[in-house]
């Protein structure tokens, strides 16, 4: 049975959103769980007691489940759609990551973090890009 | 960014680019294995779990996390995400000077905007 690749059905867009929210989501339970460690800066005199406080805290065990998840539906993603596509559409991590970690956890965002955001989108999504099959694709 | 939080920065994105050369070098052995069937599937992955530059990518997972998560400690969330698009730089020249890949003008387009983005990152 043959199935037709590469195109963005409404399933396929959910599981590419799904994938934006559960790697935006697994990176703010990492930032909570460094929190919750109360070590403000890392050094290597207490870089042992910090990874042995890390991994007392159940947030960064959230986070690593929801990044499994991200993982299998990454992978769910790349079975029906080609890097070159999946790749510049995920990029809105980019910008789905700083504004949850402004309303969760409070963080300030100038307006010019913002446009270096949107470049840095725009030049992830020119880095992804492939010449080579855009140009055979009919 | 303090000069420390530079070098986890660093050190992060060094583990996260080997890893992906490493997976990409374990991947290319596996290119001819067939995988229509649940038996292909898991065959696969004993294939795969037997590389042992697989393991190596593992470690560096780990290394990189590691050193994402020292990293988070000393900047806000949104900062890290936006300074960690350099890996995109980093394997965009290991893709050129290590792979011998051909890097086409919209790489390089891309690449500059990449550097202006985290330079207003770290500005604003």
């Amino acid at each position: 049975m043959t199935r037709i690749k590469n195109s963005l059905t409404l399933k396929i867009i959910s599981l590419l959103l799904l994938a934006d929210i559960s790697e935006s989501a697994g990176e703010l339970f990492f930032k909570k769980a460094v929190m919750q460690t109360g070590v403000d800066h890392v050094v290597i005199l207490n870089f042992i007691s910090f990874l042995l406080n890390l991994m007392a805290t159940p947030s960064l065990w959230f986070g690593i489940l929801i990044y499994t998840a991200n993982f299998i539906l990454w992978m769910a993603v790349l079975s029906r759609l080609d890097l070159s596509i999946a790749f510049p559409i995920s990029n809105a991590t980019f910008v789905i990551i700083p504004f949850f970690s402004m309303i969760v956890l409070h963080e300030k965002i100038s307006m010019v973090r913002w446009l270096g955001a949107v470049c840095i989108i725009i030049g992830v999504t020119l880095i992804s890009r492939s010449p080579e099959k855009s140009s055979q694709t009919p | 960014m303090n000069i420390a939080a530079f070098f986890l920065l660093f050190l992060h994105e060094l583990c996260s680019t080997a890893e992906q050369l490493a997976f990409k070098k374990a991947a290319d052995r596996l290119a001819d294995h067939k995988l229509s069937t649940l038996r292909d599937v898991i065959t696969f992955a004993w294939e795969t779990l037997k590389i042992p530059l697989v393991w190596l990518g593992f470690i560096l997972v780990l290394g990189a996390w590691i050193f994402w998560f020292a990293l988070l400690t000393y900047v806000d969330l949104n900062v890290a995400i936006l300074v960690d698009s350099l890996q995109y730089i980093l394997i965009f020249l290991v893709s050129g000077l290590v792979l011998k890949e051909q890097i086409p003008w919209t790489r390089m387009l891309g690449a500059a905007f990449v550097m202006l983005g985290v330079f207003l990152a770290l500005k604003g």
